[in-house]
């Protein structure tokens, strides 16, 4: 009975995060379109990773904090707020407009942001500092905080996993956007990041390797207690997730569709929404 | 009085072609970039040069160590990343791999300045004054299409580093010929204002001259491409020879080409009224790039206003209605 009852949850919760991430790719494909040009790719690679933090781990009651650190993905924020319910829709429209605070790169007057990271490769130091902070006032609130595979290039990511191991902290959780994805292609061609789940376990930390558009497998990564060190889950994900059409892009890092090229994308967007 | 604009050309990324007939022309210079070739229009070089293109990822500390290194077997390295990262991201491996050793290498610094709507992570405000306090750094500040199609071959002589902050995109014709390090370009001759710019400053500057001419005021106007070595005797003299100075430029007021200028003053004993423009003590933030000029009074308006003030005019000079259409292609 208790179980059926569970089982029940875990299902609605599939469901939520599921229609969530699709909404969040929704959002980000009308802001693509009304802008004229958005990081597109990457809130459909990372829908179900927003999705899933933001339903199942972070917890706004205990004053859990999310953070940020590839800020070009913040549309994926502004659109997962939307979902949320936290900002109108009409908010949206704002996008990259003068002077407006939703940011194309957000700051951190933007929206869920935090802290100012469009300067790659800094938001998971500020993160393992609030962490820190917060143990060290023994505050029960945790972080997440999630970071990008180009971002495995800059020696200071290196430097926060030596010290989110060196300090013990597990009220901090690191999600990897790993969408084989950086301004120049691929990093296997630009510059190599693998194998990345024994780099960062080299470093003693907990790590699990997942398919990032697998909503179970990231609801067991959020879920599943923690290890004895923080855990850090790397999600293989797919740039071109849900909209097939920009798979063979040259440069998928930034959308800007072409003539006729968006009512495909809607039509492709339309045919994978969840019943 | 509404001013009748002169033209300004636009011409569509004269700097990836530049690049590959300066490479086919010099087989020592190598290629660098961080991840970000195609925002820096080197992807036409590493098309026809794979073998002297490096790619080093988004990791700009390790990208000026190993150009740096390259220097060392005899290769002659051109560093591409944005200005904010190649300065505020490497500094120290800017100073201790690079200049002090007077490592013969170029580092390019795209998006000047306001010329971005990535926000403030990505516009170099200060890359300038940061490059200014590297002992022996060049410093170029390019944005004209034959300044930025000829930069590699004025540095060509230069045995040490040099810092090249430069625009992408479209970008205006500004003067004709080559660019020579130390010398400005001047866009005007006149005896009543001394108007020095740089960077799209430049374009707003030759808005706003155009506009004071047709009220009579008399505007030398020199476009500053070589911040360091300065051309001093051409800018002391064009000080000299008017009634006062305006500078405005693409970057903070402190520790750019305004801070320059005004040295100049105190070295050459120079008493005139001087007024700098440019960002006052601020980020720059989101927008377009008319938007934040304006926001900044780095527009075409806001030096007429700063020059009717050095000169004690009326206010009620208007800045002509073409420019800010073409404004709108930054
Ligand atoms: C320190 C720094 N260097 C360079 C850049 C320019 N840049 C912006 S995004 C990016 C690629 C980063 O990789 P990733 O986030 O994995 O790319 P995506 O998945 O979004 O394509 C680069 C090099 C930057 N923002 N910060």
């Amino acid at each position: 009975m208790t179980s059926t009852i569970m089982g029940d949850q875990v299902q609605r919760d599939q469901m939520r995060i599921a229609r969530m991430a699709w909404g969040i790719r929704r959002h980000a494909f009308d802001v693509t379109v009304r802008a004229n040009g958005c990081y597109l790719g990457q809130a459909l690679s990372a829908a179900e990773l927003f999705a899933a933090i933001h339903t199942v781990g972070l917890d706004r009651s205990r004053g859990d904090m999310f953070v940020l650190s590839p800020a070009h993905y913040s549309i994926a924020v502004y659109a997962t707020l939307v979902e949320l319910g936290e900002l109108p829709v009409a908010a949206l429209e704002e996008f990259g407009k003068d002077g407006s605070p939703i940011e194309m790169i957000g700051g951190h007057d933007s929206p869920g942001m935090e802290f100012t990271t469009g300067s790659l490769a800094q938001g998971l130091s500020q993160g393992i500092g609030v962490a820190l902070g917060r143990r060290l006032r023994g505050n029960a609130a945790h972080v997440w905080v999630m970071i990008s595979d180009g971002e495995l290039e800059e020696g200071q990511t290196w430097e926060a996993f030596m010290s989110l191991a060196h300090y013990g902290l597990t009220n901090i959780t690191v999600f990897l956007d790993n969408n084989d994805s950086q301004v120049d292609g691929s990093p296997t061609k630009v510059m190599g990041v693998e194998p990345i789940h024994d780099r960062i376990a080299a470093f003693g930390l907990d790590v699990r390797r997942i398919d990032g558009h697998d909503v179970k497998a990231l609801m067991a990564a959020i879920q599943d207690p923690p290890g004895a060190t923080a855990r850090v889950v790397v999600c293989d994900t797919d740039i071109a997730r849900g909209i097939p059409c920009l798979a063979n892009r040259e440069h998928p890092h930034w959308i800007r569709f072409r003539p006729g090229e968006a009512e495909v994308a809607l039509a492709e967007l339309l045919a994978g929404e969840p019943v | 009085m509404i001013a009748v604009q002169q033209e300004i050309v636009m011409v569509p990324c004269p700097y990836g072609e530049a690049l590959v007939d300066y490479g086919r022309r010099h087989p020592d210079m190598l290629c660098l970039s961080g991840d970000l070739s195609y925002y820096t229009e080197t992807e036409p070089f590493r098309a026809e040069f794979p073998g002297r293109f490096i790619n080093v990822g988004m990791a700009e500390a390790n990208l000026m160590g190993i150009a740096a290194g390259l220097t060392r077997e005899g290769w002659r390295p051109v560093v591409h990343t944005f200005g904010t990262f190649a300065t505020r991201r490497a500094l120290d491996q800017v100073h201790m791999s690079i200049a002090v050793a007077r490592a013969p290498l170029r580092i390019m610094g795209f998006l000047p300045g306001l010329t971005t709507q990535a926000g403030v992570t990505h516009q170099a405000i200060d890359d300038v004054a940061i490059m200014r306090a590297v002992p022996g750094m060049i410093i170029l500040d390019v944005v004209d299409a034959a300044e930025i199609a000829s930069v590699h071959d004025a540095l060509n002589a230069i045995d040490g580093p040099a810092y090249v902050r430069i625009a992408r995109g479209e970008v205006p014709v500004l003067a004709e010929g080559p660019m020579v390090v130390g010398k400005a370009r001047v866009l005007g001759t006149g005896d009543d204002l001394c108007l020095i710019s740089s960077s799209v400053a430049s374009t707003e500057a030759v808005d706003a001259a155009t506009a004071l001419r047709q009220a009579g005021v008399s505007v030398q106007h020199l476009h500053i491409n070589s911040i360091r070595p300065l051309d001093g005797d051409v800018i002391a003299n064009a000080i000299a020879s008017t009634k006062a100075t305006v500078v405005v430029e693409n970057h903070l007021v402190t520790g750019g080409l305004g801070s320059a200028v005004c040295e100049l003053f105190v070295d050459r004993g120079l008493a005139r009224p001087v007024v700098r423009l440019g960002l006052q003590d601020s980020y720059g933030g989101p927008g377009s790039l008319h938007y934040l000029l304006t926001k900044h009074g780095i527009d075409a308006q806001s030096i007429i206003r700063a020059a009717e003030g050095a000169l004690g005019l009326v206010p009620g000079i208007q800045v002509g209605a073409q420019a800010s259409a073409r404004r709108s292609l930054w």
